[in-house]
């Protein structure tokens, strides 16, 4: 019973199913606000803590989460959880005030424009200083500031992990060229959370939180920063193993567990198994298919979504934001649509040019 | 709406007064957390140790200082005490004298003060004035002869100064010498006293030093103790020895003895650890390992730098260790720490780090268990399939096979190579039906192969030249010269352990094979021809020449015929399985070939051609010509994994296979595991190919005999020592070592003693002796000498000349005791070889090579001499010229005529004063005591022991070949 419980928990946390799921409950739970209230986000909370509780006795469990570079980790998916909750209970909250006429809750007082900086303001941050203090020394005292062994270039760890915040880059190295993945979407991420203000004119909900006054916007940010970052982290620190294999919560990191990655490009899609001949010999009449496809993505596809779903904010925002904006949005929706096509049809790259050191 | 005033509103007043009681929480909070941390920082583990050894510091002192002062005696140290209680008076009586005088000694002093102030001042200004002249003069000034002027009128003010000076000390002096006098009689006493007590008082010392009273606490106070604590942290860092940490060499400081505190103390032995004396502290920790030069680490391993037991990386060597250390871990278990590359080495295991330093030396002395271990590597040919730097070109340890067909018989190398050991107690390791789990499949699969290498074998060995058949020879006669004539020096019949010390494989009996069942195994016709002569059927072979008569040949061989092992050839030989043959024959086909190709192959090929196929591809699977020569492999490259650096290889390149979690995961266990049962990682893999399970045979040693040899793998190590600190042989050293290769080689110790080991021929000659009823004690004078004796450090060098010894060594029919059962063969040495020898023997005993001075005789000396030959009457007991003495053989001593062409003189000396140093159980007695009163014939000479002694061997050096004196 347990086993065939542990073996179902196991089988639904493979990535594909387990970033699935995540993505499914995180648009329903935009949907549907009953989700973020009190007592859900309490039962959710305690049952994550009962789950995590209960799974510490399984040994192989206990060995991943309570390796001291993971303890902390532990700790921020539950201050997450517990963050974005009361930023959306209180943007809920807000939204109903709002619908009965009322002021939003931080402007109860009738004021709006300021805040008290002295000495609230300065005394909070100073409380806060010395709680991290006092978290960061309790923290070193416990898990003694775990060193590892010297470096040794003929033994490098397995496996070999980035640290905790970049994992959700390192998971994006399974499935883009190290090019894209690890400098052109990082500078991307930067470069687009830069360029929010300027894209984003609308004024609604400056100083309070709201929901309904920003829908679209929350909506892409949090699926940015839950399933694009913080499950990718998940993901990167408790269930990739030894030769970044994936491994099921309870499962034994064994390193010699061996995984097939048959995985092929587009062009062989087409040419091969599609058309029947050979690949091309020369290299972009061979990738004509993917850069085909990449050029109606990247070209054609803003047009189209101009005309169409983002007419709005075509109009809204005007063609040279609505450009940026759109380059952004496919850029930030072209991982999950890289890892759809990886785990349905084993697609490797989808323009494929190692001979010039490029692939998509 | 009235803006809210800040201050003024009451809202945030109360919020402000929240936040105050959360400041002063957090605020208590953080002091708790840095108490903490001050305190986790203070707490360490070895401090704990030190205080503890503190206390058994002071035990023993107080000991030692109950010992001194009983030494002393009560009744000495209370007269002491009157003494100075005397001076006391004495001085007390003198008071106003004394007083007077020392008033006096005062004033010279304040006199004296100001003098040599004046005195010191003036030279500085002397030196300041001389600058400034000569600086005036070699540019020119017109002021330098001013200057000089000025110069001059210092000088002599200084010298006056001087002269006040001496003054002033004379008066000093005198006064001091007065006050001295008055109290001499205290003076004295006090001096007698702390003379007596001055052990007394250095213990009283120490004892005050190591209190852990008030001050001791206040020193060691968390955050004082930033000054200067009594803990502290120990360190060594020992001389050009460095740690790898890959990308560098970082000099290596070992803190060992932060927690080993009492390891290079005498008395603390059997003090708990980590207190314990070292086991053997005047060889490692002085002497020739001083602690402060080597540290710890280089031998031990393990990091240095680490002041804990966990960081330290002890390894324990038992279960009960294991299971013990869990505390300090804080598992069940001790789990040792995994991240450093060199965890320290397991009790017994230390020895395999000598041969960093200790390089070029054939055996490094004390380590037992290093040199059990090489001896047994050397022993079963590791060597032949794993290639090891420094083991290279060695000649293959096994006999070679070109010829094997007229030794032994088909269905004999069959049964042999199935199962080695079932036939008698072998070196040979076994290759086949050895898997873990082993299936009827791979059972067909194992008759097979075997039949098709005996095929191969045979089919490759010449065949022509069979032997004829032996002279009809006397069994009996045959086993007495067997075993008197020296045989069992290097060859052993069943379980015969006599004169084996250690391991068995490892002993001088076992350098040869077991002959047990020869007569099964091979026939007549070649062992007669053997025996006669070993290099004429393989001039590679270690056998040497024995000089056997046809006759004596004869009969060790119909004695030997007479070993037999039936059961062993009864065993039966299943007939080569076509079918199996042939699917084994296509699978190495198709790795080599494409299918098609392969296929096409298979059918060309005659049954014969099948056979002979899989014969060589299964030799060259297994590796038989790792140990063997064996035509068509004679340039095929060994089968195993190189093995120079196997010492530091890490764990994480070792394949445990199942065995993850049965078998410690170290490198030792996992070695030693392999060697036990070579093909057990691939137990559990059954569908692993043919091609990918593991080869390597099972030699069947014990535990122990894997343990020594793990030791002696597990100095295969990448790590170097810098030339500095390493062990440098001498010119001299280098010599001995190359001659203890050869002996080594040639297992010289098979017979002869040398140094404290060998001579196994004795020990099987008392024990002969026993059993026939005759005087054990003989067996000394039966036997092959002793050719070096490790406390007189005298040899066969400073015996005999070394012209002499290379003359025999070529010729050793020559011998000087004929009548011995036991013979020195012949070994058929290169020049090179004899001289390698002769010098080795000269450097051991320090003597000059290859000639030494002759010894100043004179004609009074050589008569004295002759007087006390005939008196002493040496001839009753030795040969001279030839002629035996009426005696039996064990009181017989060799030839008298021989000494001036064979021994040294200055060996002469040494025996004819004490030869029971020299050579442990001679008959020759010590004829020439020390004590001229004990002499027996004190008028000759006076009974000197010294002048008797160089009268006799003046006149056994004149000695001709018939015995008389050339003189005469």
């Amino acid at each position: 019973m347990v086993d065939a419980l542990k073996g179902a928990i196991n089988f639904l946390t493979a990535p594909e199913i387990f970033i699935t799921l995540a993505s499914v409950l995180f648009f329903l739970s935009m949907r549907y606000k009953a989700f973020w209230a009190p007592k859900v986000a309490l039962a959710l909370g305690i049952l994550g803590a009962i789950f995590l509780a209960v799974s510490m006795l399984d040994h192989n469990f206990a060995l991943i989460v309570k390796k001291p570079d993971n303890v902390p980790i532990v700790a921020m998916l539950f201050l997450v959880g517990f963050f974005v909750w009361l930023s959306m209970h209180q943007a809920h909250q807000n939204d109903e005030r709002i619908a009965r006429g009322e002021p939003p809750n931080e402007a109860s007082n009738g004021e709006n424009e300021k805040t008290w900086v002295w000495p609230d303001l300065v005394y909070t941050e100073l409380l806060c200083m010395i709680i991290g203090m006092i978290v960061l020394v309790v923290w070193g005292l416990a898990f003694h500031a775990p060193i590892e062994e010297a470096a040794n270039p003929a033994r490098t760890p397995n496996p070999s992990k980035a640290p905790w915040y970049f994992l959700g880059l390192q998971e994006m190295l399974v499935y883009y060229d190290p090019w894209l993945a690890g400098v052109v979407f990082p500078s991307l991420i930067i470069v687009g959370l830069m360029a929010i203000p300027y894209i984003d004119m609308n004024p609604k909900g400056n100083g309070y939180y709201t929901f309904k006054e920003r829908k679209v916007e929350i909506t892409i940010f949090m699926f940015g920063f839950l399933i694009q970052w913080v499950l990718l982290v998940i993901l990167g620190t408790f269930l990739r193993g030894p030769n970044w294999n994936f491994f099921g919560p309870y499962e034994y990191w064994d390193l010699h567990k061996l995984l097939a990655l048959n995985n092929v490009n587009l062009s062989e899609y087409v040419w091969v198994k599609a058309l029947g001949v050979g690949l091309p010999k020369n290299m972009f009449v061979r990738e004509i298919p993917g850069i085909l496809a990449t050029l109606v993505y990247v070209v054609v596809l803003p047009g189209l979504l101009a005309r169409t779903w983002l007419k709005k904010y075509f109009e809204k925002l005007g063609p040279w934001r609505y450009a940026v904006f759109v380059m952004l949005l496919l850029l930030q929706i072209a991982l999950p649509i890289k890892m759809m096509l990886r785990w349905l049809f084993d697609l490797k790259y989808i323009v494929a040019l190692p001979e010039i050191f490029f692939n998509i | 709406m009235a803006k809210p005033e800040p201050g003024r509103d009451p809202e945030m007043a109360t919020r402000t007064e929240k936040l105050s009681v959360l400041f002063a929480v957090t605020s208590i909070l953080l002091l708790v957390t840095f108490s903490w941390m001050i305190w986790a920082d203070y707490n360490r583990e070895w401090k704990k140790y030190q205080i503890e050894f503190g206390q058994l510091e002071i035990k023993a002192t107080e000991e030692q200082r109950k010992a001194a002062e009983g030494k002393i005696g009560a009744d000495r140290l209370a007269a002491l005490g009157a003494a100075v209680a005397k001076g006391d008076a004495d001085v007390a009586a003198k008071r106003s004298e004394i007083a007077a005088a020392q008033k006096e000694a005062d004033k010279l002093q304040a006199e004296w003060y100001a003098i040599d102030q004046n005195y010191r001042f003036t030279k500085a200004n002397i030196d300041v004035k001389r600058y400034d002249y000569e600086e005036a003069a070699h540019l020119g000034h017109s002021d330098a002869a001013k200057k000089k002027a000025k110069l001059d009128a210092l000088e002599a003010q200084w010298a006056d100064l001087r002269t006040k000076l001496e003054d002033v000390l004379a008066r000093q002096a005198a006064v001091n010498a007065r006050i001295a006098d008055l109290e001499k009689t205290r003076l004295d006493a006090e001096k007698a006293q702390k003379e007596a007590t001055a052990e007394l008082q250095r213990l009283d010392a120490k004892l005050k030093k190591d209190q852990q009273g008030f001050v001791f606490k206040v020193r060691n106070l968390p955050v004082l103790d930033l000054a200067n604590p009594s803990l502290k942290v120990q360190q060594i860092m020992p001389a050009s020895l460095n740690d790898d940490v890959i990308f560098i060499q970082t000099p290596k400081v070992d803190r060992c003895t932060t927690c080993h505190l009492g390891i290079d103390k005498k008395g603390y032995e059997k003090a708990p650890q980590p207190f314990t004396s070292h086991p053997d502290i005047d060889v490692y920790l002085r002497g020739p390992h001083p602690i402060e030069k080597i540290g710890c680490t280089v031998c031990h391993q393990g990091r240095g730098r680490a002041t804990s037991f966990v960081n330290a990386v002890h390894t324990p060597a038992s279960k009960e260790s294991e299971e013990a250390w869990g505390k300090y871990s804080g598992t069940k278990e001790y789990e040792r720490w995994h991240l450093w590359d060199q965890p320290m080495l397991a009790k017994g295991h230390t020895e395999s780090q000598c041969l960093k330093c200790h390089q070029g030396n054939v055996e490094v002395p004390k380590a037992d268990r290093l040199n059990a271990g090489v001896m047994l590597v050397e022993r079963y040919g590791c060597f032949g399939c794993h290639k090891i730097k420094g083991w290279e070109n060695l000649r293959k340890i096994g006999p070679d096979l070109t010829k094997i067909a007229t030794k032994t018989n088909e269905d004999f190398i069959y049964r042999w190579i199935k199962e080695p050991k079932g036939f008698r107690a072998t070196r040979m390791p076994q290759v086949w039906d050895i898997r873990v789990n082993e299936t009827a499949d791979q059972k067909a699969r194992n008759d097979v192969e075997a039949n098709a290498v005996t095929a191969y074998i045979v089919e490759k060995s010449a065949k022509d030249g069979a032997y004829p058949a032996p002279p009809r020879g006397d069994l009996g006669k045959g086993k007495k010269l067997f075993e008197s004539v020296g045989c069992l020096g290097c060859h052993r019949i069943g379980d015969d352990r006599r004169g084996v010390e250690g391991f068995t494989m490892a002993s001088f009996r076992s350098h040869g094979p077991n002959l047990d069942g020869t007569g099964s195994k091979v026939n007549a016709g070649w062992l007669y021809s053997w025996i006669r002569n070993p290099k004429g059927y393989w001039h590679e072979t270690k056998m040497p020449n024995l000089r056997l008569t046809e006759g004596e040949a004869g009969d060790i061989t119909a004695y030997l015929m007479s070993l037999k092992n039936d059961a062993f050839v009864a065993r039966p030989r299943p007939a080569l399985d076509v079918k199996v043959r042939d699917t084994i024959v296509r699978e190495y086909l198709t790795t080599q070939f494409t299918i098609k190709d392969a296929d096409a192959k298979l059918a060309a090929m005659n049954d014969h051609d099948r056979t002979q196929f899989l014969g060589e591809k299964t030799i060259g699977r297994y590796g038989c010509f790792g140990c063997h020569v064996i035509s068509g492999f004679e340039k095929t490259s060994p089968i195993g994994v190189e093995l120079t650096e196997e010492g530091s290889k890490l764990v994480e390149r070792l394949d445990f296979g199942f065995l993850e979690h049965e078998i410690p995961h170290t490198l030792p266990a996992w070695v030693k595991q392999k060697l036990l049962e070579p093909r057990i990682y691939d137990r559990d893999k059954p569908s692993k190919k043919p091609e990918e399970l593991l080869r390597m045979p099972k030699f069947h040693v014990a535990p122990e005999e894997a343990d020594a040899i793990v030791t002696a793998v597990l100095s295969l190590t990448k790590e170097q020592v810098p030339l500095a600190a390493q062990k440098q042989l001498s010119g001299d050293e280098r010599v001995v070592e190359k001659g203890r290769r050869l002996v080594r080689d040639l297992n010289c110790q098979g017979c002869h003693q040398i140094g404290a080991k060998g001579g196994s021929m004795r020990a099987l000659i008392a024990d002969q002796l026993e059993t026939s009823g005759g005087d054990p004690i003989q067996a000394q004078a039966l036997s092959p000498p002793m050719l070096w004796n490790e406390k007189s450090k005298i040899g066969e060098g400073a015996r005999v000349h070394t012209d002499w010894l290379h003359g025999f060594l070529q010729h050793p029919e020559n011998h000087i005791r004929p009548w011995l059962e036991v013979r020195m063969p012949t070994f058929e040495f290169t020049e090179e070889q004899t001289n390698a020898i002769t010098q080795y023997f000269a450097a051991q005993d320090k003597v000059p090579y290859p000639y030494e001075p002759k010894p100043v005789t004179n004609a009074a000396m050589i008569a004295a001499g002759k007087d006390l030959f005939g008196r002493w009457q040496c001839v009753k007991c030795h040969v001279v010229g030839g002629k035996l003495p009426n005696q039996d053989p064990a009181n017989m001593a060799p030839d008298l005529a021989k000494v001036p062409e064979r021994l040294r003189a200055d060996f002469l000396g040494h025996w004819l004063a004490d030869p029971g140093s020299i050579m442990p159980g001679t008959r020759m007695p010590s004829n020439f005591p020390e004590n001229a009163s004990e002499n027996a014939f004190p008028e000759i000479l006076g009974g000197d022991q010294k002048k008797q002694i160089e009268a006799v061997r003046a006149y056994l050096l004149t000695l001709g070949p018939k015995g008389a004196s050339t003189l005469d």
